[in-house]
């Protein structure tokens, strides 16, 4: 199955919006205004659609901005810190992730397919 | 059939329309047609309330889980399923379409639910707690549940032939009613308020009365004793006699006991002067909760039109000194009493007047 | 206070239409929509 067109498919029907609207590298919250239920669904219907378990911690990137202030209170390096709690993103991305905090929620649309393939792998 | 969330989506995107069941779906639609309607901008509909009336949602074969061998199967099913089965969703969806943040409440006082939200609204507005509200209801029985529902409770239609002649409220031959799916919302407003934004009168609600009978779980009250005190407690609100009231919207179901105990009823309060009686359900069936709020819509258009449609398949009418409008006629009533009750001894009445200029 | 309160906007979604306009055109014209139902083949009241 095509991973991410399954997800913007799903994002679509949750998110009421047009599938054509929906690219890889869309803001979940930013662009698309997702609310915590609709993220809520987002995870059952991931869940279902891929048969995998889905932490709604990991896959939100919940708890990002407490473990960036964990890594500064241990003087760790913050980059490979945020990796052992969101194995499933590239260091790349959580580079750039870093670089955007500033801007507002970073989730986007390629992390979500990024978990299901992670789960999918490691399961 | 057409599909009530469709309808709405038509004038805009709204992803939680997901969590209404059928029936709330109509709500919401026919809410937001009325909101619409209205022209009025966001700071007043932020003064404005709402009362819905509602009813359970009966889907058990699209919307349950599947239970087997003591394991729940609940695949396809939203994280929030449970707002599918809570009474206010439909509220909760149209105060965040709309932006209404007034007073509210949802009734769920069975098929006299949206009367009575109707009535609730003109008392909060009568008396000063609100300046404007809307106040309405949707519904739907047509799934299994609810087909099921009123099978059981040996209320339905369940006869052969053409299913156009099966309705026949207030004959003598009525075998049950059929039941049906739709909404209406109506926007209510002190007079000062309409006139001030010089606004579309339809038409004046008078009066509203309202009583349980105390007396079976899903059969009135035979003798109409306490369906005959919310009628006159509408009465007695709106100022009139019973001989000043023109026409009756019945509740007119097409249960042999309903029909019976309306009838009565009605012959006891009006005696001689013998109001035309009007029975909307045979013409779109019975709406369950949201009835008395699209007979009413119905029944403000009539009034402006100067037209009584007959009740459908009337033959041989179960009571004599009734007058059942049997031919459709151009009559020109001025007030008009609606009558619902409902499951639970549920009674409500409202009295309309036709506006004029 | 007591004060007289008037109705000013109608919105439906019935059988018999979507507009007072409709309604009435469609009670003069008698279009009502009763059929059997996929469900069990009872009689029920659409549009």
């Amino acid at each position: 199955m095509d991973i991410l067109k399954k997800t913007k498919e799903i994002l679509a029907e949750i998110l009421d919006i047009d599938e054509e609207e929906i690219a890889p590298e869309t803001y979940l919250i930013r662009d698309m205004n997702a609310e915590s239920i609709d993220l809520l669904e987002l995870a059952v219907a991931l869940n279902s659609a891929f048969n995998i378990k889905i932490n709604d911690d990991e896959i939100f990137l919940r708890n990002l901005r407490p473990y960036l202030t964990e890594a500064k209170e241990k003087q760790a390096d913050e980059v490979a810190y945020l990796l052992e709690n969101f194995p499933f993103l590239t260091k790349d991305r959580m580079t750039q992730i870093l670089d955007d905090l500033q801007g507002g929620p970073v989730l986007k649309v390629k992390d979500l397919a990024g978990y299901v393939a992670w789960r999918e792998e490691t399961s | 059939m057409r599909d009530p969330l469709l309808i709405m989506r038509s004038s805009g995107r709204f992803k939680d329309a997901r969590y209404l069941n059928r029936g709330a779906g109509f709500a919401a639609a026919s809410a937001m047609g009325a909101v619409k309607e209205s022209g009025l901008d966001k700071e007043t509909l932020t003064q404005a309330g709402l009362f819905v009336g509602t009813g359970p949602n009966l889907n058990i074969s699209g919307e349950f889980a599947r239970i087997r061998d003591g394991k729940m199967y609940e695949t396809g099913l939203a994280a929030l399923w449970i707002l599918k089965f809570l009474p206010n969703t439909a509220a909760s969806a149209i105060a965040r379409l709309a932006g209404i943040h007034g007073e509210n409440a949802t009734i769920g006082t069975a098929c006299s639910a949206s009367l009575q939200a109707v009535g609730e609204a003109f008392r909060k507005i009568k008396t000063g707690y609100l300046d404007l509200a809307f106040a309405g209801g949707g519904d739907s029985r047509l799934s299994h549940g609810g087909i099921l529902a009123y099978k059981k409770a040996r209320a339905l239609f369940m006869g052969d032939g053409d299913p156009e002649k099966a309705y026949a409220p207030f004959d003598k031959q009525r075998q049950g009613f059929v039941p049906g799916e739709g909404g209406a919302f109506f926007l209510l407003e002190s007079l000062e308020h309409a006139q001030s934004r010089k606004a579309k009168i339809y038409g004046e609600v008078c009066g509203f009365g309202n009583s349980i009978d105390g007396y079976n779980m899903t059969a009135p009250d035979p003798d109409g004793k306490w369906g005959e005190k919310a009628i006159r407690a509408a009465l007695k609100e709106a100022g009139l006699l019973p001989d000043q009231i023109d026409a009756i919207s019945a509740h007119g179901t097409g249960t042999p006991l309903n029909d019976a105990m309306e009838a009565s009823l009605i012959d006891r309060i009006y005696g001689e002067h013998k109001p035309w009686v009007i029975a909307m359900k045979s013409w779109i069936g019975h709406i369950a909760s949201a009835c008395g709020a699209v007979e009413l819509a119905i029944c403000l258009t009539c009034l402006k039109n100067n037209y009584l449609p007959a009740i459908r398949n009337l033959k041989e009418p179960c009571h004599e000194k009734i007058n059942f409008v049997q031919t459709t006629t151009d009559a020109c009533p001025g007030t008009m009493m609606m009558e619902n009750f409902g499951f639970g001894g549920q009674n409500s009445a409202l009295v309309i007047k036709k506006w004029i200029k | 206070m007591q004060r007289r309160v008037v109705i000013t906007s109608i919105g439906v979604v019935s059988p018999l239409g979507f507009t007072p306009e409709q309604i009435i055109d469609n009670l003069k014209k008698e279009n009502v929509c009763f059929e059997r139902s996929p469900v069990d083949h009872e009689v029920i009241g659409t549009f």
